[in-house]
């Protein structure tokens, strides 16, 4: 699929067929994207795990949800649970297991170099100890981490671009730890539920943003970036913008769906 | 800094140091007798060893091996590199002499040409 109509089709999917299963060879795309999104240090600071519906017991898919993930919990078929690894900057420095920073290997590739003013000496015996290693002494931190995010952004384009359906919510932390049996420095960012879709590829439209000029300057905080009409009406001929929600069925096609799902729905009064 | 000259500067436990980085990173091949001759004329151009112009960047921390870089005395060097490459109107010697301290851990952002 073209690149811009990915990025356009992303909805935060709601209904998915519950009895129809993701490929595994799908998760693997996803999990290849995240694996070679951009990371700082190139530090695997994003850890994940799938989870299959039908593999775990009703009590174990009870642990997961919260009351933004309950419905999905219940019809996605595929769960990754996407983390930030609070130990990952440790290992890199202490284990050097990984062509990282601390590694040398990136100078080693000729990714960093002299050109940029980088030398194994300069990594060695100046970044680590003055950049990477300060507050390695205060143990693991909480603070969610930019990399995983961007990570399961690239897988979260990657399932659309196989043609799944997927929603990111929140998953109850505790209850995963026990059902994942995940380490204590990981830290969730979050689920991202995987599917194919119950309603239709359009399902609601584009999700609506604040006005373009609302979240995006120039030069300065108060400059507002001014899009120009010809770049926009191009991104809707290629698909990035979309007719947007909601599309005129669409309080029908809710209904009909929870019908078939069995979920609670409001049949409008005679 | 009393009379230095090209058997000094090779001496120098920096210089050795940098000579032996360069040549794993690019190969035997990218180090030749100019480069010396280059370095011992920044190092009169800043009255100072080699291992000086280190010395005065990079001070010991606290647990042995690792070394702290003084950000002041590191402006004051990418400043006079940039003198010395004007005094001989060539980004090849300014670089050489950026190179020596890159590859002691000194780092040297230089601007680009445009």
């Amino acid at each position: 699929m073209d690149f811009y109509r990915t990025v356009g089709n992303q909805r935060a999917e709601q209904y998915f067929l519950p009895w129809r299963p993701v490929e595994r060879q799908k998760v693997q795309v996803i999990l290849e994207a995240g694996r070679l999104a951009s990371r700082a240090v190139n530090t695997a600071f994003a850890k994940a795990i799938v989870a299959y519906r039908d593999s775990l017991t009703a009590a174990e898919r009870e642990k997961l949800k919260t009351p933004f993930s309950a419905v999905l919990v219940d019809t996605a078929s595929v769960y990754l649970f996407w983390y930030h690894d609070m130990d990952a900057r440790r290992v890199a420095i202490e284990e050097r297991k990984w062509p990282t920073v601390a590694s040398g290997a990136l100078v080693d590739i000729g990714a960093l170099g002299p050109p940029h003013g980088w030398s194994h000496r300069y990594v060695q015996n100046v970044v680590l100890p003055e950049v990477l290693m300060p507050g390695l002494d205060a143990g693991p931190q909480r603070g969610g981490n930019a990399d995983a995010g961007l990570a399961m952004a690239q897988g979260l384009l990657a399932a659309l671009d196989e043609g799944l359906a997927a929603c990111l919510a929140p998953f109850d932390e505790a209850g995963a730890k026990e059902v994942l049996r995940t380490p204590d420095t990981w830290e969730p960012v979050m689920g991202m539920f995987l599917g194919y879709p119950a309603d239709s590829a359009e399902a609601g439209g584009q999700e609506p943003r604040p006005p373009f000029e609302s979240m995006f300057f120039e030069q300065h905080a108060s400059e507002p970036f001014a899009r120009d009409e010809q770049v926009t009406k191009r991104l809707e001929g290629a698909g990035l913008i979309q007719r947007p929600a909601p599309v005129p069925w669409r309080e029908k096609e809710v209904r009909a769906v929870s019908r078939m799902l069995g979920l609670p729905h409001e049949e409008a009064q005679p | 800094m009393t009379g230095i000259d090209v058997a000094g500067v090779r001496s120098a436990e920096s210089v050795r140091r940098w000579l032996s980085s360069r040549q794993e990173l690019w190969g035997a091949r990218s180090n030749n007798e100019s480069l010396l001759e280059t370095l011992t004329r920044f190092c009169a151009f800043a009255g100072k060893t080699p291992d000086e112009m280190v010395d005065d960047c990079l001070k010991p921390g606290k647990a042995g091996e690792t070394l702290m870089l003084r950000t002041r005395a590191r402006r004051q060097y990418m400043e006079l590199v940039e003198q010395f490459e004007a005094a001989n109107a060539s980004r090849d010697d300014g670089n050489v002499a950026r190179s020596f301290l890159i590859h002691n851990g000194i780092a040297m952002n230089p601007g680009i040409l445009t």
